[in-house]
């Protein structure tokens, strides 16, 4: 009779190491029954503190882009018009108040509309530069009026935040 | 979230995604740091200072093996580092000279009892034993953490058993 194909190949033995290591495992039973026993303990809560205190924190505020291009935009704007001090018959609270409202209604619009952070630069800082050529200085002070419009930059910051949190 | 989304968030500084993945291994890294030092003031910096580690050099995890795995190893590194100590190991000439399987019996084996035996074994044997036993790494991935020769992890291995068996036994007696 023929020898199967099994037959003619050749047989091969496990080095003793193989049986060793299971009889090892086989051994070890008990124990590793023990060691699954073995509690779990919790860290302190105050480690996540501490280590996120020394962790630098990138993450990404979308509207902190927005916000701050305002604030540079307007203080900028209204830089500009200070400066040129161009007359028409506009009293300065009144223009204040024209330039507070086409903020709010740029920062308002900026996330419906789609509008990149480029685009919204745009608009904002033509707005100022219209308000700018249009306004008639009453009596403050330039500084009075410098303070006066970085409060209501500020002002405009901290509402958009508050609408788009 | 997949651990390779999570881990690409961490890598963009994502403090949500850096608690998330902290807080899926703190308990089995803070339970490891414990076993190695045996000291709980001891096992929070090593966390502590594992994390750090991990947070500011995740741009160097290859993905090599997992992101657990990473962590293990260097938390094992921190808490000898932390402690200013390297862990001693037991002389080769006190090292047994029987390789035998230990034999542990037929009784099942109490956790709490095996607990504080493993805290006292010597310090180097009681890692070799827990990184092992415990966490499932080979010799060759403990003699290259810890820094020592694959003979060394495999006889610390041997001393830590038949040292647990005979403190198990008196214990019974």
């Amino acid at each position: 009779m023929a020898k199967s194909l099994n037959d003619k190949l050749p047989q091969y033995s496990p080095p003793e190491s193989v049986w060793e290591n299971i009889e090892q495992g086989l051994n070890d039973a008990p124990l590793q029954e023990a060691l699954s026993k073995l509690p779990i303990y919790e860290p302190p809560v105050q480690t996540w503190f501490d280590i996120a205190a020394q962790v630098p924190n990138y993450q990404i505020h979308w509207w902190r882009y927005p916000v701050a291009a305002s604030v540079a935009v307007l203080i900028i704007g209204f830089g500009e018009y200070l400066a040129s001090k161009q007359a028409e018959n506009l009293t300065i609270g009144q223009s204040y108040a024209h330039i507070q409202a086409l903020a709010q209604q740029e920062a308002t619009t900026f996330k419906s509309s789609n509008k990149t952070i480029k685009q919204s630069h745009a608009n904002i800082q033509a707005l100022a530069q219209q308000e700018a050529t249009t306004f008639k200085s009453d009596n403050k002070t330039i500084e009075q009026s410098h303070a006066h419009i970085q409060a209501l930059a500020q002002q405009e910051a901290t509402t958009f935040k508050l609408n788009h949190q | 979230m997949t651990e390779q989304e999570l881990i690409q968030r961490c890598l963009n500084h994502d403090r949500a995604a850096q608690r998330l993945l902290y807080d899926r291994y703190k308990s089995a890294m803070y339970t490891l740091a414990y076993r190695i030092t045996g000291d709980f003031d001891e096992a929070n910096t090593a966390l502590q200072d594992t994390f750090l580690s991990v947070f500011r050099n995740l741009a160097q995890y290859r993905g090599e093996s997992t992101i657990g795995a990473w962590i293990k190893s260097i938390l094992v590194r921190k808490a000898y580092q932390n402690a200013q100590k390297q862990p001693h190991y037991v002389l080769m000439e006190q090292l047994p000279t029987d390789t035998n399987p230990v034999d542990w019996g037929n009784d099942a084996i109490d956790a709490d009892h095996l607990g504080k035996a493993i805290l006292s074994l010597p310090e180097g044997a009681r890692a070799v034993f827990v990184l092992i036993e415990t966490e499932g790494f080979a010799h060759r991935e403990v003699a290259e953490i810890l820094g020592i020769s694959e003979g060394t992890s495999k006889s610390q291995l041997n001393y830590a058993k038949k040292r647990l068996r005979e403190m198990l036994v008196r214990r019974q007696e």
